[in-house]
């Protein structure tokens, strides 16, 4: 159903989008659990789990037992389930689809029990079960009792890549047919740990252990072709505590010298207490990182600012360390922003080139300057300023360049008149008129007085 | 001259033999005073005694020789700006010498300097020809931070320069700065702001004021490119070389030497003319 | 101290200018420009309106373009006289027609090939790349007028460039030219510049950047402001008074030419129209006609003959004739409905006399505009007629006119949405609000009912602007079926594009504009009833042997009367609809004029006026009829207008009497007015006039309230005019089509289900009412069916004949099929296989004849044929491998199926036909129903009125009219009847969610009798869709996905039809 219908319907109908993404994402996660009851679990299109649970029910007290225990814990989770145990695959599927109730169907009863369901118990496609209901073969039944030479015949799965092959179907149900299970890959893990019989607890040991670990930590992520963009270092003390800290990086990196540079400036937030048993040193965020090459000289200058920026980080904090950003804005104090060192993408090469870019000061004020200006109304440049105490005598001058206001932001706001302004000295300024004159028969006055600034310096 | 002919010398000096005596002194008349680094492209065009001294000025060819050895060869340089409104002039002359290379260029203010001076505006960078992803700002809270950032990014050799903002640091810290770059071969770039500057290790110190600029486009009313005078107050080889006035090239998008030559209103020069009927 | 504004961009530069042709015009004026020209990019589509406003206000204007060339900067084009104004014009249309629709591709050297008398003025590209010596070639190749464009933008170096524009000006020998770029005109349309630059380049206004304007200083300025911004170059003030002086051009100089072929040697267009309409007439008489025509149709012709129209009635003559040649039915529509030359000619088939119907309502000396002749053709086969004119007059001189697509409500919010950055969810939701308001604001409750703030900035803003929006032109279409014919080639007169469709091309200008140039044009339209009506009259000459035409059906025919008053009309054309079938009764027609009366009084201009209500009491007799007269003025100065409709205006051309007569307007003024109504923005304009109407109404007398009211009718024309020759013209078809389906039903039924689509109700209403009517309706069948619809012998039945249903109705089933079923029917198809053999088919369009149940005939229920078509293959067509194939798989043992329900059937017969005949779902569902207190449609009329009742149905239609406040109208039907229902507002609130999702519907309410017509007032409502579902039987839903609702069968039943 389309959204607007869905509105025509209800209208305070509260919407989000959906995230089959995040959704899949959280059924794969959903199955990992599952390997607790057996190694070889699979996930099942977009809303089911597959577990080959062969010779694993002894070990939750049987068949049944082993049901209700997931159904138990998987309640608990908050997750609705619908759960059969079948000889196949392909009854097991049809009885928790359409069964309505958790079954273990015995051996020997499949073919009775499953008779009763619908057709598209069998997972087939909407057309074939659309043309076997035209056809009055509407329940797993009926089909069993038509001969399969007059199936076959009708329902060749070579018709139509779509046309799911039915016979196959059939036999996968009644178990004729083998149905692998293709089961999950283990998660990677990148972690080192170091135990230590003797508990540590002086910085110097502190330092030398997790130094051995960045070591660890490189050579794995190096065979992997990874880099850390976040780490962090876990103490377990002996009292059974937990202490930790954290660096992250601008970029991918796995050079030990560098990390350890950075976790050192960290280390001191790890307290020792009576002495740390176990040292974890986990990459918790990588990105793939290509194997360094030798005579780029590009990428290792690149890395090298990379890794000055992350241990400036690491002493002076986020917010000392940023790079120029550009926004295109006709707004001057818009069209740049200082962001993160990190940031990759800076947008400078979205800067026009042309007449826009002309006459712009090489500094611009934190904030824009108040200046008592004398100049000719409505538009006439300054000849006189007075900024910082000092007077300035204005020699030559060039403007207005009017910047009007971002209506979608300040619909009220007033416009600017920029002027370029060069005073006895040769120092060059640029200073604006906040608000517009009247001009009559052109225009109506937006401030009653208009206020000058100073926003830039000009070399 | 013509600028037809100065693009021809242009190309000649390229290839600066050093044995032509003729073509020598004339290519190193071009050579820009401001390159810190080992440029190619010269961009001056002539010499000028615009920018006014007492003491008696030295040849030409002398005053370019000493300046350009004076530069390329130490790798901590001053930039000195005594009156507020000059600060800005004396950056751009700084922006000058890292214009060609391409490396990032690690920009640390001091506090005092963000507050009285804003910070570089990426799109007055462009007009001088330096890309704004090259900048990485570095903010402090202290001066004692701004120095630790500085002796940091001077141990990495990938950049382009270190370029400090202060009103003058201590001698002892200038020492350790200027040691931390000769060992790295980092160019430490400082810009001062105060009117009676510390005295330190650099290698070099230039005070930078800006000049009047020139009528533009047959109008008294137009702002001309922008002129620049430099004065060498301080050098560790040699005299020091004479004071130079420097104008702003839109064509090559770099300083060059401002010339009477270069005084004609910029319409014509630009146009070619011919009478219609 | 002068100045003449140069370069504008209007709105008709789509999604660049932000002002409208009039608004520019009329601020030049006030602005005290000296003139302005009109330059938009490369086309002429805004000139006329530009050229009417500033004629009105006294301004000179210049029809000018911009031309953006392929290869090169833009130059801005004046035409200075007609020669160069065809010049210009062919340019543009050379330029479109090799660019797909909505394009134009010029390059520099077409431009050189059509400059002469062309001032250009050259747009210098910001980057400066066109340099002086380029621009000083390019001025000798052109060997005309070349200026510099200069503007002062208020951007960083305005001062500098214009410096060195001047530079390059005096190089080049291009004099600067100062223009002000104009984009609006006023500062504040700066925002609709943004967002339509948002709109064209498909971004949102935080993403757009440096796209948008720097500021707002693109608007009109006077000519001191100019002077003072262009100090330092004076001259170029200058040569915008030159260029305007050279530019003497005015588009009234477009001296129309009317091709002149129609008339044979030796005659006069004039002669020769006067002797066909006399011939004409006396052939409708059959004799001498009385002379009071005869004395009408001198009339006409004296005017005709005064105006020199008679080209035009005789190329309309020649269309008409070359269709009835081809058999082709067709009838003249509107206003032409007036003239007795119309009819005499046989273009309309309504007597102007009888009806009363005023010529100077169609031409007068009064009427600037150029007659209006709208004809309606077959809409299957209006083609033909359109390829006929285009090949008589060539396509140099024919073409469609354009229709302007301007913004509405809901197109301005999608887009202005998106600009905004609201997401797609709520645009859609704000844009659903607009459902069944009148679509021009959306109040703040339902901002609020669609579940946002009205006081959000970013919400008001967006509606704020997509409100300014609406009327803005969006793109041009081809007009519905408007031709201009011409003696010279049209593209001198306007640029000619590629229309969408192949094969045609659309002018540039629409009919308004056409109109007010004074360009004739002949509407060639397509209606379906029509097509119809074809087929009506080639059945009954095929099987009831009677030779019938629109003009020689029996006339005032009682017992199609009699039918009519008892609302008995299910496909009869125009009064099929709901609101049409409960005004039947009440209205009662008994004679043609009433049709005409019905057919114009349930239309939003009586209703919104008030005039609905007293005009029934009046003729029913229970309001005596007066005439509202002024106190102390004539008593009854109204009566000759308002006799005929009982003292209550209900046409069009009453308002404008009204107007005249009672409130003093000058038959001009009358004009304007009606104009305005429909004219290029009905916003804004029409409130001029009320003041004058209202005013002129009360100082002469009448009661303020009757001033009103009349002046309400006349805006509800403003969007639906429909004047009394128009609805004269349909009135006949309502009738011809009442009478076939009252005589011949069968014959009704037949061709009315082979003109589908069309109309109101879906075939299966149509076979249900056929049925009702004792008409039998027979099954689509291989071995009886054609691709159409058909009529069978039938001797038992009371018609003498039953429908036999054409393949056409099965749902996927292709022409090309049918062919093959009749072409190789020699004897009857046995089973699947023998079909299968026979014909060239594929497998799947066997599959869909066997699942619509087809094979009967052959002895196959609808499974058997299924399973035999399953085991089918497709195979090269070639015999050797048919015995092959057939001999290789070898007879099989049969199957036996299991047997399908009947409900199962009906089901399937809807799914793959849309209709039953075997049963109706809810029969099925009777017993449980009668159980629980649900009656039968058919037993509502027994009940008493205000009796509390429960029916049951299928939707067939939903509508919420815009002109009743938030009411829903349902229409719901099961197996004995239709039932109609009301839903007020507050019910439907509450049952929101019911109504607008279900299919089956249980509803309890009160039952009301008023004038026989039946309804019932809900109070609740009932989602039932469940039960069909059981009706199918096999479907069965995982209990798993328990939360799936019903209305997913959406194939299962067809959705019912949602008018807003």
């Amino acid at each position: 159903m389309p959204l607007a219908e869905a509105r025509a319907i209800a209208p305070h109908l509260n919407t989000r989008l959906a995230d089959p993404q995040g959704d899949a994402a959280a059924l794969q996660q959903l199955a990992r659990w599952f390997v607790r009851y057996s190694p070889l679990v699979s996930v099942d299109g977009l809303d089911g789990i597959t577990i080959d649970a062969t010779g694993c029910a002894h070990l939750f007290g049987g068949e049944e037992a082993m049901l209700s225990d997931i159904s138990m814990r998987l309640e608990r989770a908050g997750i609705y389930a619908c759960i059969s145990m079948a000889g196949s695959i392909g009854a097991a599927w049809a009885m928790a689809h359409y069964y309505g109730q958790n079954t273990v169907v015995q051996p020997g009863d499949d073919q009775a029990i499953i008779s009763p369901l619908p057709v598209s118990a069998l997972r087939l496609d909407k057309k074939t079960i659309l043309s076997l209901n035209r056809l009055g073969l509407g329940t797993i039944g009926s089909l069993l009792t038509l001969s399969r030479p007059a199936l076959a015949r009708r329902f060749r799965g070579a018709r139509s890549k779509q046309v799911a092959d039915l016979l196959d179907q059939i036999d996968k149900v009644v178990g004729k047919k083998a149905e692998p299970i293709a089961p999950l890959q283990p998660l990677p893990s990148w972690q080192v740990r170091q135990a230590f019989l003797e508990p540590i607890s002086t910085p110097e040991s502190i330092e030398k252990a997790v130094q051995a670990l960045v070591a660890d930590l490189a050579i794995i992520l190096q065979q992997s072709s990874l880099g850390v963009r976040k780490m962090t270092a876990v103490a377990y003390r002996v009292d059974g505590t937990v202490s930790s800290c954290s660096v992250g990086t601008s970029r991918p990196n796995r050079d030990p010298d560098h990390l350890m540079e950075l976790i050192s400036e960290k280390l001191a937030y790890i307290d020792a207490g009576f002495g740390i048993d176990l040292l974890l040193l986990k990459a918790l965020e990588t990105e793939a990182l290509a194997p360094y090459q030798l005579g780029d000289e590009r990428q290792s200058s690149l890395k090298s600012a990379m890794e000055l920026m992350d241990r400036l980080t690491a002493r002076l904090g986020d917010r000392a360390i940023s790079r120029l950003s550009h926004h295109q804005s006709h707004i001057p104090e818009q069209a740049q922003h200082l962001v993160a060192a990190t940031n990759q993408n800076l947008h400078w090469k979205e800067y026009p080139t042309t007449s826009l870019c002309l006459h712009r000061p090489l500094r611009l004020l934190l904030r824009p300057e108040i200046v008592d200006v004398l100049a000719e109304v409505p538009e006439g440049p300054p000849r006189r300023f007075r900024w910082r105490r000092v007077l300035h005598q204005v020699m030559k001058a060039e403007g207005p360049e009017r910047v009007a206001p971002e209506w979608w932001h300040t619909p009220h706001g007033y416009s600017r008149d920029y002027y370029r302004i060069e005073v006895e000295s040769g120092a060059r300024f640029w200073l604006f008129r906040h608000g517009l004159y009247d001009v009559p028969g052109v225009r109506p006055a937006e401030a009653v007085v208009p206020q000058w600034y100073m926003h830039g310096l000009f070399p | 001259m013509h600028p037809q002919s100065a693009q021809n010398d242009n190309q000649a000096n390229l290839a600066w033999p050093e044995d032509n005596k003729k073509k020598a002194a004339l290519s190193k008349l071009r050579r820009v005073v401001s390159k810190l680094e080992n440029s190619e492209t010269a961009s001056l065009c002539d010499s000028n005694a615009a920018y006014e001294e007492k003491r008696a000025a030295p040849s030409e060819e002398v005053a370019r020789h000493q300046a350009e050895s004076i530069l390329r060869r130490g790798w901590f340089h001053e930039f000195w700006a005594d009156i507020p409104a000059y600060h800005t002039s004396a950056m751009a002359m700084l922006l000058e010498g890292i214009q060609k290379n391409g490396q990032m260029i690690l920009w640390v203010l001091t506090p005092n300097m963000e507050n009285e001076y804003g910070i570089p505006y990426g799109p007055g960078l462009l007009m001088h020809g330096i890309d704004p992803e090259r900048i990485i700002l570095v903010r402090t809270a202290s001066e004692q931070e701004a120095l630790w950032a500085m002796d940091e990014g001077l141990k990495t050799s990938s950049l382009a320069a270190v370029v400090g903002e202060t009103t003058g640091m201590p001698l002892s810290a200038s020492r350790r700065l200027s040691l931390t770059a000769k060992e790295h071969k980092i160019r430490f770039l400082h810009l001062i702001r105060i009117s009676e500057p510390p005295s330190s290790a650099s290698f070099s110190r230039w005070h930078v004021k800006p000049i009047p600029s020139n009528d533009a486009c047959n109008s008294e009313s137009f702002i001309g490119p922008t002129r620049l005078g430099i004065c060498p107050v301080k050098h560790r080889q040699g005299h020091p070389p004479a004071p130079l006035s420097l104008e702003w090239k839109d064509e090559t998008h770099n300083f060059g030497m401002a010339s009477k030559v270069a005084d004609r209103p910029l319409a014509q020069s630009q146009e070619p003319q011919r009478q219609t009927n | 101290m002068s100045y003449a504004e140069l370069q504008i961009t209007s709105n008709f530069s789509f999604l660049r200018g932000s002002s409208h042709p009039d608004e520019l015009a009329i601020t030049a004026k006030a602005l005290g420009l000296r003139s302005i020209a009109l330059t938009d990019r490369n086309t002429l589509a805004g000139v006329v309106r530009a050229h009417v406003s500033a004629k009105e206000h006294g301004l000179a204007f210049i029809p000018a373009c911009r031309l953006d060339l392929q290869d090169g900067p833009s130059l801005l084009a004046y035409p200075t006289d007609r020669p160069a104004y065809a010049q210009l014009s062919s340019l543009l249309t050379t330029g479109n027609r090799r660019a797909p629709k909505g394009e134009c591709y010029i390059w520099r050297d077409d431009v050189i090939n059509f400059s002469k008398g062309i001032i250009f003025a050259l747009i210098p590209p910001p980057d400066f790349s066109f340099g002086p010596e380029r621009i000083a070639e390019l001025r000798e190749q052109l060997q005309a007028r070349i200026y510099l464009a200069a503007s002062y933008r208020y951007h960083s170096q305005d001062k500098r460039r214009l410096a060195k524009l001047q530079g390059w000006a005096t190089y080049a020998g291009t004099p600067l030219l100062a223009t002000n770029d104009i984009l609006y005109h006023e500062p504040d349309r700066r925002i609709i510049a943004d967002t339509m630059t948002c709109i064209r380049t498909h971004s949102t206004i935080d993403t757009a950047g440096y796209l948008l304007g720097q500021n707002a200083e693109r608007f009109l300025k006077p000519a001191h402001e100019m002077m003072r911004l262009f100090t330092d170059h004076p001259e170029a003030i200058d040569a915008t008074c030159e260029i305007a002086e050279a530019c003497s051009f005015s588009l009234d100089e477009l001296q129309y030419e009317y091709p002149h072929e129609t008339a044979p040697d030796g005659f006069t267009p004039q002669k020769h129209l006067e002797q066909l309409a006399v011939g004409g007439l006396k052939s409708r008489f059959s004799g001498a006609p009385e002379e009071r025509f005869q004395k009408t149709l001198a009339h006409e012709l004296r005017i005709v003959s005064e105006k020199n129209y008679a080209p035009y009635f005789l190329t309309v003559h020649d269309i008409v004739v070359y269709a009835r040649k081809n058999g082709i039915l067709c009838q003249g529509r509107g206003s032409a409905a007036n003239s007795l030359i119309c009819y005499a000619l046989g273009i309309t088939e309504v007597d102007p006399i009888k009806v009363d119907l005023l010529f100077e309502r169609f031409v007068s000396d009064a009427r600037v505009e150029p007659p209006d002749i709208d004809v309606d053709f077959e809409h299957e086969r209006r083609e033909e007629v359109i390829q006929y004119i285009y090949e008589k007059y060539g396509r140099d001189c024919a073409g469609l006119a354009a229709t302007t697509i301007t913004y509405k409500m809901r197109s301005a919010i999608r887009d202005v949405g998106k600009v905004m950055g609201l997401s797609e969810d709520t645009i859609s939701a704000l844009a659903g609000t607009v459902w069944g308001s009148y679509g021009r604001e959306i109040p703040d409750h339902r901002v609020r009912e669609a579940g946002f703030d009205p006081e959000d900035k970013n919400l008001k803003l967006t509606l704020q602007i997509a409100h300014e929006l609406i009327g803005f032109p969006r793109h041009l279409s081809q007009h519905v079926g408007g031709f201009v014919l011409t003696e010279k080639p049209l593209h001198e007169i306007v640029p000619i594009q590629n229309a969408a469709m192949d094969g045609r091309t659309v002018i540039e200008w629409n009919k308004d504009d056409l109109d007010a140039l004074n360009i004739l044009k002949v509407d060639i339209l397509a209606l379906g009833m029509l097509s119809c009506l074809r087929g009506t009259f080639d059945l009954l000459k095929q099987h009831h042997k009677r030779n019938m035409t629109l003009a020689s059906m029996p006339k005032e025919d009682p017992q199609t009367y009699d039918m009519l008053c008892k609302a008995d009309s299910i496909g009869v054309f125009q009064v099929e609809s709901r609101a049409q079938m409960s005004m039947l009764p009440r209205l009662k027609p008994r004679k043609f004029y009433d049709l005409v009366v019905q057919v114009a009084i349930v239309r939003p201009g009586p209703i919104q006026g008030n005039m609905v209500h007293p005009y029934l009491r009046r003729r029913q007799g229970k309001e005596k009829v007066d005439y509202p007269s002024p106190k102390g003025g004539l008593p009854n100065e109204l009566k000759g207008v308002l006799e005929k409709t009982f003292g209550v205006p209900l046409f069009q051309e009453q308002a404008m009497k009204i107007a005249i007569v009672a409130a003093g307007f000058t038959p001009e003024d009358a004009d304007k007015l009606r104009r305005s109504m429909a004219s290029f923005r009905n916003m804004g304009t029409i409130h001029k006039f009320h003041q004058q109407f209202v005013t002129g109404m009360t100082c002469r007398g009448y009661e303020p309230d009757f001033a009103e009211r009349c002046f309400e009718q006349i805006k509800g024309f403003a969007d639906y005019g429909f004047p009394e020759s128009h609805a004269a013209s349909f009135a006949l078809l309502v009738y011809a089509s009442a009478w076939v389906k009252c005589h011949y039903p069968d014959v009704f039924a037949c061709a009315l289900l082979n003109a589908q689509p069309m109309g109101f109700y879906a075939p299966a209403q149509i076979v249900r009412d056929a049925t009702d009517h004792g008409v039998e309706i027979r099954e689509a069948d291989v071995n009886h069916s054609h691709w159409f619809s058909t009529l069978e012998p039938a001797p038992e039945n009371h018609w003498r004949f039953a429908v036999r249903l054409g393949l056409r109705q099965i749902t996927g089933i292709k022409e090309k099929t049918a062919e093959q079923v009749t072409g190789n029917r020699i004897r009857p198809y046995l089973d699947v296989e023998d079909l299968h053999a026979r014909c060239d088919l594929s497998v799947s369009q066997i599959e869909k004849l066997a699942e619509a149940d087809a094979f009967r005939s052959a002895g196959l229920n609808r499974r058997q044929a299924l399973w035999q078509v399953k085991g089918l293959k497709d195979t090269p067509n070639l015999p050797l491998f048919m015995h092959a194939d057939t001999a290789a798989i070898g007879k099989e043992e049969s199957v036996s199926l299991p047997d399908m329900a009947l409900s199962e059937h009906v089901v399937t017969d809807y799914q793959t036909m849309r209709l039953s005949l075997k049963a109706h779902p809810i029969s099925f569902l009777r017993s449980r129903y009668t159980q629980r207190g649900i009656i039968r449609c058919s037993e509502l009329h027994m009940r008493q009125n205000g009796a509390q009742v429960m029916v049951a149905g299928l939707v067939l239609v939903r509508q919420r009219p815009g002109s009743a406040k938030g009411v829903v109208f349902l229409t719901i039907e099961d197996e004995t009847g239709i039932a109609n229902i009301i839903v007020w507002q507050k019910v439907f609130e509450s049952y929101r969610a019911t109504l607008m999702g279900s299919r089956l519907l249980v509803i309890s309410g009160e039952l009301q009798h008023e004038d026989n017509v039946t309804h019932i007032v809900a109070h609740s409502l009932k989602d039932d869709s469940q039960a069909l579902l059981n009706l199918s039987g096999g479907t069965k839903l995982s209990p798993y996905k328990q939360s799936n609702h019903p209305r997913n069968i959406r194939g299962l039943i067809p959705a019912s039809r949602d008018f807003h």
